[in-house]
């Protein structure tokens, strides 16, 4: 069966093919906006569809007759974005007709690495700029085990980056003032159960900026939210006592990130898993994934269950295709 | 000495005064010491660590001031990051509860009462459980207050009920209606404001059923 999946709850616009075995293309265009921009966002997305959706047929070998299902980001996710995607699956769906199935962004994150990598039950982080949550499969369930309790690392990693004046995109230049730093600056560390934020943390670190070193500051600051992070994903690993730890989302791609994470996990004998880089970040091929599984496992939708859900948490979604 | 329990956060061990310390003393004693972590880099664990264990014996220092009983605290020992406290000998509540379910509801009543103590000064234990609660000659002793904080606020008040009540649900479950009750009884005898605190707890509940309201385009 061949699905094609559509991804766009913010500022990625994309499309991935797959079939019952593996992913046969995945491309994006990203809004290069600083800062967070719905509509901006949107009118790139509706710009980009076509020529995306044209690239990844293409990829794949592919033409629009050979897809089977149309599968697409419903939530959660910014409004203006969520629609373009979901008219651009609603319009692939009828042009062609073939079934649709709107699926939650954040499980997608999950089941691609547990499709790619052959994971059974695994505690997924997921870490990216508007989410950072731990998840793991309980009662039917995905149960967001800890999450933060107001914005992902992602956005404080930008926030940070542009109160500064690192130059957009930051990622790169963050890893790298991260391993030049050498002084730790206390940072307020936010953790309660399992749940954190990182507000707090991020106002500190930009005052700190003004009378240290910004590696310093940089590094002080990735490391305590890294440490939390990491914190209460080894709770829940230990809660659910599971040993496998999958990682998702864009920030899975941090080295230190990684690192700590696989420190972690050899402390407890356990496993991380990090799945490619393109499944990591926000992409479609993990949304046709997601949209094939469910369907295989029964997920029918009618046209009318298609509308966008910006709130959706993942907690919500029945999973019928896990025992 | 042995290692009475090892988990993600401490190493327990028991020990006599003598093997700690090289002195008698009239009880053994319980050493909860905080796991360092090779993943945080050491300035920030230390940090945490240390922070961590001096909070925890605060709370048990003060807990003991709003007339629980707790084990007293014998040492906060910074190199070791560990606290140092008496070894309670005594039954776990959860296995007195499960072995007389019936005639135990007058010790449930008395829990209630020393959370209620707890709350009326400012203090939410964090981790209630069964477990977390030592009967010695008829006196419940309350241990464990690693998760615990200093907060007059309802909200954590409110959720430290609920995490009994759940616990209460895993653990007694064929009991759960009557010890709930009995528990609440004795809260609202030593807690002021225990009438705006049970509310919260169905505000928490109906949040655990969270249902999203239907989006529209
Ligand atoms: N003072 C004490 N006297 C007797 N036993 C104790 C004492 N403190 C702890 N214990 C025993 O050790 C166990 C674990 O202690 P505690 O709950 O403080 O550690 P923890 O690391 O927070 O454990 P967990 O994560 O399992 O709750 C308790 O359930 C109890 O059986």
């Amino acid at each position: 069966m061949i699905t094609l999946g559509i991804e766009s709850t913010a500022h990625t616009f994309g499309v991935g093919i797959c079939d019952d075995d593996a992913i046969l293309s995945n491309v994006t265009d990203t809004y290069r906006g600083e800062g967070i921009h719905p509509r901006k966002a949107a009118d790139h997305h509706a710009d980009v569809a076509g020529d995306v959706t044209r690239r990844a047929l293409e990829h794949a070998g592919l033409c629009a007759s050979d897809i089977d299902l149309v599968s697409f980001s419903q939530g959660p996710g910014l409004g203006p974005c969520l629609r373009v995607g979901a008219t651009a699956a609603r319009a692939l769906s009828l042009r062609n007709n073939v079934p649709i199935v709107g699926v939650n962004h954040c499980i997608a994150h999950i089941e691609v690495g547990r499709f790619l990598l052959g994971i059974d039950d695994p505690v997924t982080l997921y870490v990216s700029g508007g989410n950072t949550q731990i998840l793991a499969y309980a009662g039917g369930r995905y149960r967001v085990f800890g999450e933060t309790l107001d914005i992902g690392i992602g956005n404080m990693q930008d926030t940070f980056a542009r109160a500064v004046g690192i130059e957009f995109p930051c990622g790169k230049r963050i890893d790298e003032l991260v391993s030049a730093g050498t002084t730790y600056l206390d940072i307020p560390y936010t953790i309660k159960g399992m749940d954190f934020s990182f507000t707090g943390m991020l106002s500190e670190a930009i005052k700190h900026a003004r009378t240290h070193p910004l590696e310093d500051v940089t590094y002080s600051l990735m490391e305590t939210a890294f440490s939390i992070v990491v914190e209460a994903t080894e709770r829940a690993m230990s809660h659910t006592q599971k040993r496998d730890l999958l990682l998702a989302g864009g920030n899975a791609a941090s080295p230190r990130l990684r690192e700590m994470c696989t420190i972690m996990a050899h402390d407890r004998d356990g496993e991380v898993h990090i799945p490619p880089f393109a499944v990591c970040r926000d992409n479609g091929a993990m949304i046709a994934v997601e949209g094939m599984v469910e369907y295989a496992a029964g997920r029918r939708m009618a046209l009318h269950e298609t509308t966008i859900r910006q709130k959706w948490r993942s907690d919500e979604v029945d999973v019928i295709w896990r025992d | 000495m042995w290692l009475i329990n090892q988990g993600a956060e401490a190493k327990l061990y028991h020990m006599t005064g003598q093997e700690y310390c090289g002195v008698s003393l009239p009880y053994d004693l319980v050493v909860k010491e905080r796991v360092r972590k090779r993943y945080r880099i050491p300035p920030l664990d230390s940090r945490i660590v240390l922070s961590r264990t001096i909070h925890e014996a605060r709370l048990l220092h003060e807990a003991k001031r709003a007339g629980v009983h707790t084990p007293t605290l014998f040492f906060i020992d910074t190199t070791r990051h560990a606290i140092v406290m008496e070894h309670i000998e005594g039954t776990r509540v959860k296995e007195r509860l499960l072995d007389a379910p019936r005639t135990s509801l007058d010790l449930v009543v008395r829990i209630g009462a020393d959370v209620g103590r707890l709350h009326a000064h400012g203090i939410v234990h964090g981790d209630l459980t069964t477990s977390n609660l030592i009967l010695r000659d008829g006196d419940v002793v309350f241990i464990d207050f690693g998760l615990g904080e200093f907060s007059p606020d309802v909200e954590p008040q409110a959720v430290d009920l609920h995490l009994f009540k759940q616990a209460l649900m895993s653990t007694h479950y064929e009991m759960t209606n009557s010890y709930w009750e009995r528990f609440l009884e004795g809260y609202k005898t030593t807690m002021p404001a225990s009438d705006e605190i049970i509310e919260r707890i169905a505000d928490i509940e109906q949040r655990g059923r969270y249902v999203e309201r239907g989006e529209q385009q």
